[in-house]
């Protein structure tokens, strides 16, 4: 192994006392070095809290997590170290551990108190602990899916349209410009909310029109000044040549000649232009020739020297890095006029977009759910802005300490935001406790930035590396030992990328220059990087033949992974195929959307027919897919069966006698198996749960059956489990909601513990293969087409960031208009990307990069022509030509398209072997005999209750009041307020309970002697457990029961608050209410039979009457046998 | 037999001496109580007086009760927890309204963390009077604004008499001495709140804590792949024991109850066979249910009343449509397909329910006039009532009234667990009433939206038998006693969870009293309770976690350091089922892409004129799918116009602008003033022409643009059409009608144009990109002007695109004369490499010999899935039914298998 030639950069990068900027290219062990550092802060602070340690994935901090305490572990059993790295993490975990033991963190049991997470999850932590800062509320669950919810938002925004809002003028220009299409502009719309991050800081929520138009033209302003200003810088060595040489060639060609050079101003813009024009040619490349119509006529003397000087002036200004771009800018450098189309556009947007973002709001409040974006934004707010800064530590209990960061290429706006207001104060904290300073370290690699498409700037990452955080300076510390990559592929890739990366550092473009890595590995191969070109009509499948040969070749020998990275999934598709066909397994997640699926298709062919009897295409489908297979003649029956006016539902149809008669005898047969599951698919519909219903359904039609391979099947669980999900978030048999998310959901991955893996590009960061293959870098990704809305952040040179936005103004591509500024500036970054992505796949490899390409030859020169410069190839060109080897076109018997070919109807053959799915059937459906109306009125159910607790709370007092109290009228009152009475209904009800007491109190022979104290044994709200008739356990409560003294008889009395019927006699009416009672009594008398021997007596009493009823009919004798002892 | 979900041997004692048992719950309650009646069963009694043991938080309560009816304390009304809500909500949401500079996103969501703060603070017996607790609240502004809604808060509750449940616990510390005292004996519990310890040593006589003890049992730990394949191991194992002993007892515990318990089920009943026949017999009894909102009966119930709403939408029409429960007796029928096919074809999603009135109540088929669909509306809409605000004790009453017009819950018969849905779904609607307390009068939304709350929070469970197997929440199981427990979940990231102090409480203050969840190592401490009891608690005690979850690496909790490592199996993925009935399998290929002959009698039937040839042309499965099985997808739904009427409504403009002007003569005589106001005329008769009710639907402004964008075409286009030299327009939206291989096809063409010569230039509007591409080969991609030229032989000069499109304005054309920039007269030298026609005659006779072809192919049943490119099929929306996709893979990966 080699020598690490950064240690010393390793050594410093742990020193607690300091502040970093580290950069760390691809395999430099950064993550070893996050934890150690990790671990020696630890042994600083007083909790483990005060760590924060921020990772761009969920997996990275489960990761990093493990990590530490995996070196805590292992320092805590003493697990012999391999090598001097391990050593000094033991060192380091080994003071950790002491922390732990001072604090008493129990830091080994409670990994949860690592505070390593995203910055979705910490800023999430954030509003959770801020509801009021953060205006959240509460926590709010946070959505993948919000693209429904965007596009509610627009939706919303086009109701102001027809509401006089101020902005509806600005949404009507926009719709109008777009050519009134509503649907393309809300696209964009959704596509703006779903970048909302890098927009709202200047044209968000709270500002106002006109100031968002003054910003927006200081913003122009400034952009074209700086511009101009460091065009200006470059050619200053060359200002009164060129100014000479300008003056020439006005004077030649009739124009009034310049006085003075331009000034970086945008006044000047023409005056650059023409410079422009003298030194660039149309397409940009610098000018080989000049002619008179440049103003250099051809001559002698003073023309010709002109001639000369100028191209002289041409040759030295090409070596000036950068100027050429910053010429051709020039073209572009927007001005702004007021009245122009373009400008016009911008300041609609710039309008209407906090309107948009604040109807965003409303949708997100309206549905209690938000995305990760508004979580970021909310826990900002809640830190406060620099004037109001909230007081962190005190939501925590702690003060964060140290802050580490990874990945830090790949921030947006937002973090870098966040950190900003994290670190407030810790420069003058450092200064009064420069023994215990806080410290911040950022990790990352700019080289391996490459999700610019999803707001990452890497621009960010020089930026923080230059300026640092509120007065924390940062070091910058270079890794540059690679310890992935054999010494070959290390040395194949500095010499390939050092001339692609562009030369210098720029914040504002995005530029990365490259640097270069040290192998600590040594060179293992010979050839470690190989280069495949093909070409001709079947290049194509010539290369997946070959990689796909090479692949098995792998299998078949030796050990190790290798992967296959796309730049996009449909690349990657072909080479799946293939293998698939040659029975190679492989491991390819996420690939292909679960839609694709065969089995899923049918599924879902199913569920929209069961969802809807009109939706006559599924219907059709039904009766078309594998497990029926009906022939189109019998389709054609089932179309036209009945006539009518418009064809019946084919559920009817299906059901109908007529159509047997006009099936053949396949189309009868098939069917007579179909009927009965489907109708109990629909008896059944809503009393199973979602996947069951289907689940049943689809076996019974014999789904499994109709899967194309043994791995489909899979796929038919995928989608089953999905409506186990529909249930779990209550969305219902929602079919628009299962086909969004089968869109998210991907096909069965192969074989997961293959050597072999598939995956773009973008997943393979941060991962390590034996062998790495990237085909197909000729191609290019799908376009995305002409972007109509653009936007970028433009910092100046004192470092101010402020915001450009633009519309297509569907004009010329190189009038100077802001659009087409940005719409340039953005092609470089994307380039300047596409060099990086190279980067990131090529550098994954430890010991062998396989790079193939479709390349076709110039007929007339012979030469290989360059591929398109959006290529992956292109960046990389030079070195490709020189190192491929080239395959010879040869004649491969094209596989018949499967488009041309005529697909074959595929069915069960017959009736499937499996018996018809059996539903249960064990529960009949009741009848229920009322509806909605309940029997009795609530303010009824409510007052019996009430007098029945009177009716307690009287008999429990030793003496009998004559009336009620205003104390009992109180409680009682609340007592039916309990029930869920108010108002008049109260009022009313109160009367009724207070009549009944007053009915009771006066009536000295029913009511009184019922309450009266002066029984024995008595019980009110008796409440028992006893046996019943039929011998189930059930549970009773009398209302009033006790022994008359005088008469030695246990009275069991339930309380009816009744009364009879208008006209009703008060013997017909008590009749009828004991008939209806007298089951009821009965189970009390029979209960109570077994707790005594007494006679017993049962009665009513009629509290609204204040009269008792015997029922003498239950009337029982006194026993002497058979009696269980009194219960306890 | 094997012991009880509880053993209350060791109660006896206790129960002789006539003390009340108190238990976390209620679900321990009941199960002490179950295991008492079966001990007096079987020692033969009969009747008995209940055993005393209830939830310690209800007994509290009763108590109170009992002070209050002894008048120790003032009567007040405890307010519910859903009304103690609602005031919350109240409060919070008019402070809102007062500071314009903070809006919640989720003013419930903060309701809910007061009442949980109030609620702590009260049992943790914070004083919120004292100045310096006051001071610290304000400190932030997170606290200080909760103690801003908190004084608001008791106001109300002040002002109306009202307290809460915990006010009323807050009292009994107060009355020791003066209710009949009790000895109580506390069951299982871990850490009370002060207040509740409080209370309850005031008003006891005698405490007594009492934990079951049995000695730890086995504890075995089980890590999986990932969450499934534990749940299906889980489901397995619980199903063996079960078979090996049906009397077992046997707890699962899932740490995330909501997200798993559907899987769970699923998997249960899978492995205990209960999926089909024996649906209902599953031996498990699961601790939640649904929410009643989700239970089908109650959400068509409430899916009836949002017709009282302004808006509905097309997928709500049709859900209603399929109910069960409502009367809709001609819902399945061809007027209710014809009812859905127009509101999909109307192409918005979202409608007002006025509109949804109107078409269910007007649509008529034959002799079926309006579905009871309409009448129901019509009915609703009738009822002035429901405009009317109300106490939500009203509104029940009125929703009930809807809800019996709509013949809910139906006809047909409910299942014994629907009807026990309905009797919930009763008991929600009194609950409902409580609001009276707290709201003022509502309108119909406001109610229908209380209702809809009350319904989610309510949990629908199947009231079943007592089952030996247990499906319970953490918290749930706690105390029970089983021979068998299996504790999911059990990830390091989740135990001990982590700390989640309420945002409204100081955070010093909270950890400084102990608060729950403020500090880890409180909720340590908490998890090593839970996991202690559970131990002491089961006979053999499984732990397991998964090793990823969504595919990220995890850890056990620490908290299982003593389990010992087992390892089970990996389930497989799919049903063993399944992989059965494949293995089974044989497809059988059929060739069948005939179809019959058109039948004679059946030609007449044949709508879509050019459309027919142009679908047997573009794909033949196509044609046949679309013009003899008439089957359609269903459109998709656009915020506003969708192309194809967008591009009717051009079609109608330049009707009416030719209609007016006739000529190029008259074109090129005409001001800018004339100019301009033909082409308004043209595009308000355009638009005048679009039924009322989508223009409502779509908005005004909608049409205001719409017709600004139609003048500005319409006018890039007479600039082109200034271009041509003379010509007259002689027929506009024309129909002729042509015989084709026995098809008669009625074509539209859309202008004929007369040149000064008296030959003809046929011409189609399009708003898209033509190209004459579309004309060439053997099937051509759009023959709708070739059927003309064979319609009308040798009167055709040229055929014609006019593509009027914003911009990109221009004729794009073929014909023997360039009547127009753009219509090519070089016929051999565009029509190369894909026909043989070196003249406009010669390409004239292909094309007649093309589309007969195409004709007889079409009448002769020809049915092939044979899209002309790729790109055909994008737009066609047919693919479940052709399989197009598919067919291809299929017989591959079939012939490998075989
Ligand atoms: S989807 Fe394609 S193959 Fe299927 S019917 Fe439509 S055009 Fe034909």
């Amino acid at each position: 192994m080699n020598e690490v030639a950064d240690a010393p950069a390793r050594a410093a990068a742990i020193d607690p006392s300091l502040s970093f900027c580290v950069s760390a290219p691809a395999g430099s062990g950064k993550t070893e070095l996050l934890i150690q550092r990790y671990l020696c802060l630890l042994s600083r602070v007083e909790r483990p809290e005060q760590i924060l340690a921020i990772t761009f994935t969920r997996k990275a901090a489960a990761e990093m997590r493990q990590r530490v305490m995996h070196a805590l572990q292992s320092a805590m059993v003493g697990d012999p170290c391999e090598n001097p790295h391990q050593q000094v993490t033991r060192t380091l975990a080994q003071q950790a551990l002491a922390a732990d033991e001072r604090g008493s963190w129990s830091l080994l049991s409670n990994i949860a108190r690592f505070n390593i997470k995203t910055i979705d999850s910490f800023c999430a932590g954030l509003t959770r602990q801020m509801p009021i800062l953060s205006q959240f509320g509460g926590q709010a669950s946070v959505q993948d899916d919000v693209t429904p919810l965007y596009t509610e938002a627009v939706i919303e925004l086009y109701k102001l349209l027809d509401e006089e809002h101020p902005v509806a003028c600005d949404v009507a220009a926009l719709l109008l410009h777009f050519d009134n299409n509503w649907e393309r502009v809300q696209e964009l719309l959704v596509a703006m909310l779903a970048r909302r991050e890098q927009w709202r800081g200047y044209v968000g929520v709270p500002h106002a029109p006109a100031a968002a138009e003054a910003y927006l033209i200081a913003a122009v302003a400034s952009l074209v000044q700086d511009e101009l200003g460091e065009l200006a810088r470059l050619l200053a060595p060359y200002t009164e040549e060129l100014l000479a040489l300008l003056q020439f060639s006005a004077a030649n060609l009739s124009l009034s000649p310049p006085i003075r050079f331009p000034r970086s101003s945008a006044q000047d813009l023409p005056a650059w232009r023409t410079l422009k024009n003298l030194l660039l040619i149309k397409s940009g490349d610098w000018r080989k020739a000049v002619t008179k119509n440049e103003g250099f006529p051809s001559g002698k003397g003073e023309l010709q020297r002109r001639k000369e000087q100028l191209l002289e002036v041409l040759a030295q200004l090409q070596h000036i890095d950068g100027l050429q771009e910053r010429l051709a800018a020039v073209q572009t450098l927007p001005e702004i006029e007021a009245a122009s189309v373009s400008w016009q556009l911008v300041l609609h947007l710039s309008r209407l977009l906090p309107t948009l973002a604040a109807q965003l709001l409303l949708v997100f409040q309206k549905h209690g759910v938000v995305d990760h974006s508004q979580v970021a934004q909310s826990a900002l707010l809640a830190l406060g802005d620099d004037d109001a800064p909230t007081e962190l530590a005190l939501r925590l209990d702690y003060h964060i300490e140290h802050i580490l960061v990874d990945e830090f290429q790949d921030t947006a706006i937002t973090q870098y935001e966040l950190l900003h207001k994290l670190t407030r104060g810790w420069g003058e904290y450092n200064e009064d406790s420069p023994q215990t300073p806080r410290t911040l370290m950022i990790v990352g690699d700019g080289m391996q930035s490459i999700y610019g498409f999803r707001g990452a700037n890497v621009g960010l990452f020089l930026k923080a590396r230059r300026e640092g955080f509120n007065g924390v300076a940062l070091q910058h510390l270079e890794l540059r030992c690679n310890f992935r990559s054999d010494a070959g592929v290390v040395d194949w890739i500095n010499q390939t990328f050092m001339h692609v990366f562009p030369a210098q550092n720029d914040v504002q473009r995005a530029q990365v220059r490259y640097s270069h890595a040290t192998a600590v590995r040594p060179a293992a191969h010979e050839q470690p990087v190989e280069m495949h070109a093909f070409s001709g009509e079947h290049a194509r499948i010539q290369e997946v033949e070959f990689i796909c040969a090479h692949i098995a070749n792998v299998v078949a020998s030796g050990s190790g992974t290798l992967a296959v990275l796309g730049r996009s999934r449909s690349h990657l598709q072909p080479i799946i195929k293939r293998l698939k066909q040659l029975q190679i397994p492989c491991n390819a997640p996420d690939l292909d959307s679960l839609a694709q699926s065969p089995v899923v298709a049918d599924l879902l062919t199913l569920c929209r027919a069961l969802a809807n009897d009109a939706d006559r295409l599924a219907w059709m489908a039904l009766l078309r897919a594998p497990w029926c297979g009906l022939r189109l003649a019998d389709l054609l029956c089932v179309a036209q069966c009945g006539e009518g006016p418009t064809a019946a539902p084919v559920w009817s149809t299906l059901q109908s006698a007529q159509l047997y008669q006009t099936l053949s005898h396949d189309g009868k047969v098939r069917l007579q198996h179909l009927l009965p599951v489907l109708r109990q698919a629909r008896e059944k519909r809503d009393r199973l749960s979602l996947r069951i219903w289907i689940e049943q359904a689809w076996l019974g039609l014999g789904g499994p059956q109709c899967a194309p391979d043994v791995a489909s099947l899979q796929d038919a669980e995928s989608f089953l489990q999905l409506l186990e999900q529909a249930d779990v978030e209550g969305v219902g048999f929602d079919l628009a909601w299962l086909s969004r998310r089968l869109q998210q959901c991907y096909m069965s991955a192969g074989d997961p513990d293959s050597r072999i893996h598939l995956m773009t590009l973008h997943k393979a960061k941060g991962l390590e293969f034996e062998r790495v293959i990237i085909p197909q870098l000729d191609r290019l990704p799908r376009g995305d087409g002409r972007a109509v809305l653009l936007w970028d952040e433009h910092s100046n040179t004192l470092g101010e960031r402020s915001f450009l936005l633009a519309a297509d103004d569907l004009g010329p591509a190189d009038a100077p208009t802001l659009y087409n500024y940005l719409k340039v500036q953005r092609q470089q970054k994307t380039l300047l990307e596409t060099t990086r992505l190279l980067y990131v796949g090529a550098t994954r490899a430890v010991s062998g990069v396989l790079l193939t390409a479709s390349v076709s030859w110039d007929e007339k020169t012979g030469l290989p022509t360059a591929p398109s410069k959006h290529s992956l190839l292109r960046p990389i060109w030079q070195t490709f030509v020189q190192q491929m080897s080239v395959h010879q076109p040869c004649a491969i018997a094209v596989s018949v398209d499967p488009l041309r070919s005529t697909p074959l109807l595929l069915r069960l053959p017959r009736v499937p072997v499996e018996a018809v799915v059996d539903y249960a059937v064990s529960d009949p459906p009741q009848r229920v005999g009322r509806t909605t109306a309940r029997p009795d009125s609530f303010a009824e159910r409510s007052i019996g209750t009430v007098v029945h607790l009177a009716l307690e709370e009287l008999s429990r007092r030793p003496q009998l009041p004559a009336t009620a109290s205003t104390a009992d009228q109180r409680r009682w009152a609340m007592a039916l307020q309990r029930e869920g009475l108010w108002g008049s209904e109260l009022d009313t009800a109160l009367h009724t309970v207070l009549s009944a007491i007053g009915q009771t109190l006066r009536a000295n022979h029913s009511g009184r002697w019922v309450l009266s104290s002066g029984h024995n044994d008595a019980h009110s709200e008796w409440r028992l457990t006893c046996v019943n008739a039929q011998g189930n356990i059930q549970d009773i409560s009398i209302d009033r029961s006790f022994i008359d003294r005088d008469t030695g008889q246990r009275w069991i009395i339930d309380y009816k608050n009744s009364r009879p019927a208008s006209g009703e006699s008060l013997d017909a009416f008590a009749a009828r209410e004991s008939a209806s009672y007298k089951v009821q009594l009965m189970l009390y008398r029979d209960a109570v039979r077994q707790l005594g021997a007494e006679p017993l007596r049962c009665a009513l009493y009629f509290t609204a009457l204040g009269y008792l009823h015997v029922v003498v009919e239950l009337d029982l004798p006194a026993t002497d046998n058979g009696i269980n002892a009194r219960a306890q | 037999m094997a012991p009880g979900l509880y053993n209350i041997t060791p109660l006896e004692p206790l129960i002789e001496a006539g003390f009340t048992l108190l238990t976390p719950n209620y679900r321990l309650a009941r199960r002490i109580k179950t295991e008492w009646n079966a001990r007096r069963i079987a020692a033969g009694d009969r009747v008995w007086e209940p055993l005393s043991v209830q939830p310690l938080e209800s007994w509290l309560l009763e108590r109170w009760e009992l002070a209050v009816s002894l008048d120790l304390v003032p009567p007040v009304t405890p307010l519910a927890p859903a009304q103690a809500l609602e005031l919350w909500r109240q409060v919070i949401s008019q402070q809102a309204t007062h500071s314009p500079d903070y809006h919640l996103l989720r003013p419930s969501a903060a309701a809910e963390l007061a009442n949980q703060a109030r609620d702590t603070l009260r049992r943790w017996q914070v004083n919120m009077q004292s100045p310096g607790i006051r001071q610290l609240f304000d400190l932030d502004r997170d606290c200080g604004t909760f103690l801003h809604w908190l004084t608001l808060f008791e106001q109300r509750l002040a002002a109306s008499g009202q307290c809460t449940v915990v006010d009323c616990l807050a009292q009994l510390p107060a009355l020791a001495g003066q209710l009949p005292t009790v000895r109580v004996a506390l069951l299982e519990f871990g850490e009370l709140a002060p207040l509740v310890r409080a209370a309850l040593h005031a008003i006891s006589a005698q405490v007594l804590e009492i934990k079951t003890q049995s000695p730890p049992g086995e504890r075995r730990l089980h890590s999986f792949s990932d969450e499934r394949a534990e749940l299906q191991t889980v489901a397995a194992w619980a199903a063996g024991l079960h078979r090996a002993n049906p009397t077992t007892t046997i707890g699962i515990v899932l740490s995330d109850m909501g997200h798993d318990r559907v899987a769970l089920e699923y998997l249960l009943r899978r492995e205990f066979d209960c999926l089909g026949t024996s649906y209902n017999s599953l031996p498990v009894n699961f601790s939640t249910g649904i929410s009643l909102a989700q239970a089908p009966l109650v959400r068509d119930a409430l899916a009836v009343l949002a017709m009282g709403l302004q808006h509905t939408t097309v997928p709500g029409a049709v859900t209603l449509l399929r109910s069960r429960f409502l009367d809709l007796p001609d819902a399945q029928g061809a007027l209710a397909q014809h009812f859905v096919a127009q509101l999909y074809r109307a192409g918005r999603e979202i409608l007002a329910v006025s509109d949804l009135r109107d078409i269910a109540a007007n649509m008529s088929l034959g002799d079926h006039q309006g579905l009871t669909l309409g009448r129901h509306l019509l009915a609703l809409d009738r009822m002035k009532v429901l405009r009317r605000r109300a106490l939500p004790s009203i509104w029940l009453a009125r929703f009930s009234e809807v809800l019996s017009m709509w013949g809910w819950p139906g006809t047909q018969g409910l299942d014994s667990l629907e009807f026990q849905q309905l009797e919930l779904w009763h008991r929600t609607l009194d609950a409902l009433r409580a609001y009276d307390a707290v709201c003022p009068p509502v309108d119909f939304s406001t109610a229908l939206h209380l209702l809809r709350e009350c319904c989610t929070q309510q949990i629908s469970q199947p009231q079943t038998a007592d089952s030996p197997v247990q499906v319970l929440g953490p918290l749930e199981a706690a105390g029970l006693t089983f021979e068998h427990l299996w504790l999911c979940g059990m990830q390091g990231a989740n135990w001990p969870a982590a700390t989640r102090a309420n945002p409204f409480i100081p955070v010093s203050l909270q950890s400084q009293l102990h608060m729950p969840h403020a500090s880890p190592e409180r909720e340590w401490a908490f998890g090593e309770a839970l996991l202690q009891q559970y131990a002491r608690c089961s006979r053999i005690l499984h732990a397991s976690y998964c090793r990823h979850v969504d595919g990220i690496v995890d850890l056990p909790s620490a908290l299982l350091a003593d389990f010992i490592p087992q390892v089970l199996p990996e389930p497989p993925t799919v049903a063993a089922q399944w992989t059965r009935s494949y293995s089974k399998s044989t497809l059988e290929k059929v060739a069948d892409h005939q179809a019959p002959r058109l039948h004679q009698a059946h030609q007449a039937t044949i709508k879509g004129g050019s459309g027919v040839l142009e679908d047997q042309s573009q794909c033949p499965f196509r044609a046949f799918a679309r013009h003899r099985l008439g089957v359609a997808p269903l459109g998709s739904f656009s915020v506003a116009l969708s192309a194809a009427d967008r591009g009717s409504l051009l079609h109608a403009a330049l009707f009416a602008v030719w209609g007016e002007i006739g000529d190029s003569a008259a074109l090129l005589a005409l001001s800018d003033s004339d100019r301009e106001q033909t082409v308004e005329r043209a595009v308000h008769a355009a638009l005048s022409g679009v039924p009322q009710r989508r223009r409502r639907a779509i908005g005004t402004a909608f049409w205001q643009l719409e017709a600004q964008r139609l003048n500005t075409v319409l006018h890039e286009w007479l600039a082109v059409e200034c271009q041509r030299s003379a010509f007259s327009v002689v027929q506009r939206e024309q129909d002729i009608t042509l015989q084709l291989a026995q098809l008669t096809l009625v074509l539209r063409i859309d202008r004929i144009d007369q040149l000064p010569d008296g030959s003809r230039v046929i011409i189609d509007y399009k708003s898209g990109i033509g190209t004459v591409q579309d004309w060439l080969g053997a099937r051509p991609a759009k023959p709708q002007l070739l059927l003309y030229s064979i319609a009308e032989p040798d009167t055709a000069a040229a055929l014609a695109f006019a593509q009027v499109r914003p911009r990109e304005c221009r004729y794009v054309g073929l014909g023997r004369i360039a009547a127009a920039n753009g219509i090519h007269t070089d016929i051999s030298r565009v029509v190369k490499g894909t026909m043989h026609a070196p003249d406009w005659a010669a390409l004239n006779a292909r094309w007649s010999e093309n589309l007969e072809r195409i004709a007889t192919t079409f009448v002769a049943g020809d049915a092939q899935v044979d899209p002309l490119a790729p790109a055909t099929c994008t737009r066609c929306g047919l693919q479940p039914l052709c399989r197009v996709e598919w067919s291809a893979d299929v017989s591959q990966a079939q012939g490998a298998a075989q």
